[in-house]
């Protein structure tokens, strides 16, 4: 049973991140509300439509695989909730990995789905309770009976619609629930399901010949796996919501990643061991199949065919069974409408949504606007839609939600792991995350055999999505824009510098930016420059931008010291911004100001676990739409006579070139730059290269020569060759994105190993640079 | 497909997915009580290594 507390403002604890809430739920409070969500209708609907489907094989295929499949995404949210343990989940991580547009399709998605959801848990509740009623004789229905009117349908339909309504009612009301009590509800749940589980195997251990239900295994083939695999995918759905404890949680960097494991994991076990009792549940033969196979049996009932084989199975079967889906789906329900409720109310309160979903009880303190709307999906959902599409529904918009979460552990990982303290980190990424998505694509593209419905209701959703942020939230957002607060932004000059090439140059501290004048003064001097001097001053999320005074003064005097020895040669202005991430704020500045080279000074020791060549600097050199210049070791004391390029025919050829051109120090030693290739069996005709590169430029061919040596290591090559110059100038390499998650490229381990001043370059290619971000 | 290769295919899977599940948490668990137990340093150097760098 989940953890559920409807009263509101509950989401302001993402307002007040300095412990409002007590942290009081543990270890075990955490791991039962994820089985809580997870153990209910999902897996009570879907084992009798699943043996239907994909036989007695099948079925216990489709939990097992599925529970791998959840455990990638687990490891995923587990990841993302450890770095950033914060109420709001998947809107949160896509806030956070891809901005405002996509926290608002997954709020919305979040709403659907758990909306849908809702009518799901709604629909079992009644079909059970229907069924229950049915069995005991209460209620007396024949089809024959001309008295009744109304079919099974209608009332498990009627039933449903009350349940939903209750519960609505219960969450407009505002009764909250503690995660203990849910604790014992949970445990109640789970004892029910592996009481079910022992019985099957003990069934089998007394009549070994029940095994034979396993012939055939999977009578319609494999194919119907993946098809039962993306209905059931829905049975899985729950561990996430863990993730919205992240403000009550003891420990949360540790717990909440364990929590979420454990929890599928027992999860998964339960369920492999519920659907192999489903199908022993009966014997081969029994005169009561009718000539059946005990699957054919089963499956006849589809979404009763749980119920028909625990009758089956075990004395007072129904009772026990009823009992269980009543505890269950309704728990469910409720998780599911607040949940609901609150994603609708996080976008109202962010105003993509409109003020309605916002709107607060004054008494209730419930948010009961998004209440209303969600409630109306719910009953619409239930009333409307056979429980095969609604289940299908639930299942596909889970699959895209959990789609994103998953772009968004990789997305964050790489962009802004150095911001964040991870207390779970998953190992071989990204190959999880990867293998989820691949999964889910496939299972979301399956489904569409299962139900056709749930293929137009879920894209037309979040086709609609895409068009309430475009027509309506775009422009009404709460703009969360002070990530980038501009504190001072002056020229200090008053000529005319349309027609000046502009050089933006980062300074962090006046140790760094000692080591930037020279190299900038020469390259101001050959490109006839005007200069953007910048500092962005970084405020941790905990703070407000204002308060960033507080280490400005460093930015400062890295600035004053550039001016001091540039001021009188060119024209510069400065420019001082608070902001949450530095490599964010330069790329933004960048391109705000439409600067076309950007240098960087680079301390050489990278701390930083996820990035090549520096946290910093890495995600600059991929996003800025511009020539990037990093300087490492270029010091004040540093003469540059003897240069050496290593070059193997990338874009970045020509620039390398022009750089050590410009750099190097005029003096009596006219040693020519050494263009260097290194023959590794790929053949590279470095002189015609060399020729076009300088001709390319406009530089001067004579002050180059060039080299090819033959080597099996091209970097210990370089190392060993590079001793003999001043500098090394090289480019950035395109890498393909796996290889990039795999280790580092020849010129990064260069310019980590090199005790040589290195330059490194990135050529700005335009439409290609802006595809690899976009990508 | 011939029906004992089908279900040892079929057994197999099964018994490969619950054993990964239960490798993988244990694996994470063990990730996650090395980060929760080193100074942040350590931690960092523990990321690295399970990122595969030097």
């Amino acid at each position: 049973m989940a953890r559920n507390s409807p009263t509101f403002p509950a989401d302001s604890v993402r307002h007040a991140p300095h412990g409002e809430l007590s942290r009081e739920l543990s270890l075990f409070h955490i791991t039962m509300m994820g089985l809580g969500m997870m153990i209910g209708a999902g897996v009570f609907l879907g084992i009798g439509i699943s043996i239907g489907h994909a036989g007695p094989g099948g079925v216990v295929l489709t939990f097992a695989l599925n529970g791998l499949l959840a455990v990638f995404t687990a490891m995923s949210f587990a990841e993302l909730s450890s770095a950033i343990p914060r109420a709001g989940g998947a809107y949160n991580f896509a806030r956070i990995g891809f901005g405002r547009r996509a926290s608002f399709l997954a709020g919305w998605m979040e709403w659907f789905a758990s909306s849908v959801a809702g009518a799901m848990y709604a629909l079992t509740f009644a079909i059970y309770t229907v069924r229950f009623l049915c069995k005991t004789g209460l209620l007396h229905l024949q089809p024959e009976n001309p008295i009744d009117l109304v079919t099974i349908e209608t009332i498990e339909t009627i039933v449903a619609v009350c349940t939903a309504l209750l519960f609505i009612y219960i969450n407009f009301r505002g009764a909250s629930e503690t995660g203990k009590i849910g604790a014992i509800i949970t445990m109640g749940q789970t004892l029910f399901v592996v009481t079910i589980g022992l019985v099957g195997v003990v069934t089998v251990i007394r009549e070994p010949e029940r095994l034979a239900n396993f012939t055939p295994f999977m009578p319609h083939g494999w194919s119907k796996l993946l098809m039962t695999m993306g209905f059931t995918y829905v049975a899985f759905e729950g561990y996430e919501v863990i993730a919205q404890a992240g403000d009550e949680a003891k420990d949360p960097k540790r717990n909440l990643p364990k929590a979420m494991l454990y929890s599928v994991l027992i999860v998964t076990v339960l369920y492999t061991l519920v659907a192999f009792a489903t199908v022993v549940s009966v014997k081969a033969g029994d005169a009561a199949l009718n000539g059946l196979r005990p699957d054919e049996w089963i499956g006849q009932y589809k979404e009763k065919g749980f119920g028909e084989a625990v009758a089956k199975l075990m004395p007072f079967g129904n009772f026990v069974l009823t009992l269980a889906v009543i505890f269950s789906s309704t728990s469910a329900l409720n998780a599911t409408v607040y949940s609901a409720t609150r994603a609708s109310y996080a976008l109202g309160r962010d105003r993509m949504l409109p003020k309605l979903f916002s709107t607060i009880h004054p008494h209730r303190r419930t948010p009961y606007g998004a209440l209303l709307c969600t409630a109306a999906i719910v009953l619409v959902v239930a009333v409307l839609l056979p429980t095969e599409d609604v289940a299908s529904s639930a299942s596909i918009m889970f699959l895209f939600l959990f789609f994103m979460v998953n772009l968004c552990v990789i997305k964050i990982r790489r962009s802004m792991a150095d911001e964040l303290q991870y207390g779970f980190i998953m190992p071989l990424f990204p190959l999880f995350p990867l293998l989820a998505i691949s999964c889910q694509v496939v299972l979301a593209v399956w489904l569409v055999h299962m139900s056709w419905i749930a293929w137009v209701v879920a894209p037309l959703w979040i086709a609609a999505g895409l068009i309430v942020y475009q027509k309506y939230a775009l422009a009404r957002a709460i703009t969360t824009d002070d990530e980038i607060q501009i504190i001072e932004d002056r020229r200090h000059y008053e000529e005319d510098v349309t027609d000046k090439f502009p050089i933006m140059v980062a300074v962090a501290n006046p140790a760094n930016a000692e080591g930037l004048i020279k190299s900038t003064y020469h390259l101001c001097g050959a490109k006839d420059a005007h200069v953007e001097l910048i500092h962005m001053v970084p405020v941790p999320d905990q703070m407000a931008l204002q308060d960033g005074w507080y280490s400005c003064r460093a930015g400062r005097e890295a600035m004053l010291v550039v001016m001091r020895e540039l001021a009188e040669h060119f024209p510069i202005s400065t420019t001082l911004r608070y902001c949450r991430n530095v490599a964010r704020g330069i790329v933004a500045a960048v391109r705000e100001k439409r600067i076309r080279m950007l240098v960087l000074g680079w301390h050489g020791q990278s701390t930083q676990h996820a990035f090549s060549i520096g946290s910093t600097v890495d995600p600059i050199i991929e996003q800025s739409p511009c020539d990037i210049v990093v300087l490492k070791d270029c010091g004040p004391d540093a003469v540059f006579r003897k240069i050496l390029v290593p070059l193997a025919g990338g874009p970045n050829g020509a620039l390398a070139l022009e750089m050590a051109s410009i750099l190097r120090e005029e003096g009596a030693d006219q040693t020519p730059i050494t263009a260097l290739n290194i023959d590794t069996g790929r053949h590279v005709d470095i002189e015609r290269f060399v020729d076009e590169q300088v001709a390319k430029k406009g530089l001067d061919r004579r002050r180059f020569t060039t080299r090819t040596i033959e080597a099996s290591d091209p970097i210990e090559a370089i190392l060993t060759e590079s001793e003999n110059f001043d500098l090394v100038v090289l480019g950035t390499t395109q890498k393909s994105i796996l290889k990039q998650f795999a280790r580092r490229s020849i010129p990064e381990e260069i310019a980590h190993r090199s005790n040589k001043p290195t330059v490194i370059v990135k050529a700005n290619v335009g439409m290609r640079s802006w595809l690899k971000r976009w990508i | 497909m011939h029906r004992e290769i089908e279900i040892l295919i079929g057994c197999g899977l099964v018994v490969f997915s619950l054993v990964s599940i239960f490798s993988l948490t244990l694996w994470s668990r063990k990730i996650i009580e090395r980060i929760g137990t080193s100074d942040r340093q350590t931690a960092r150097h523990l990321i690295k290594q399970l990122n595969g760098k030097k």
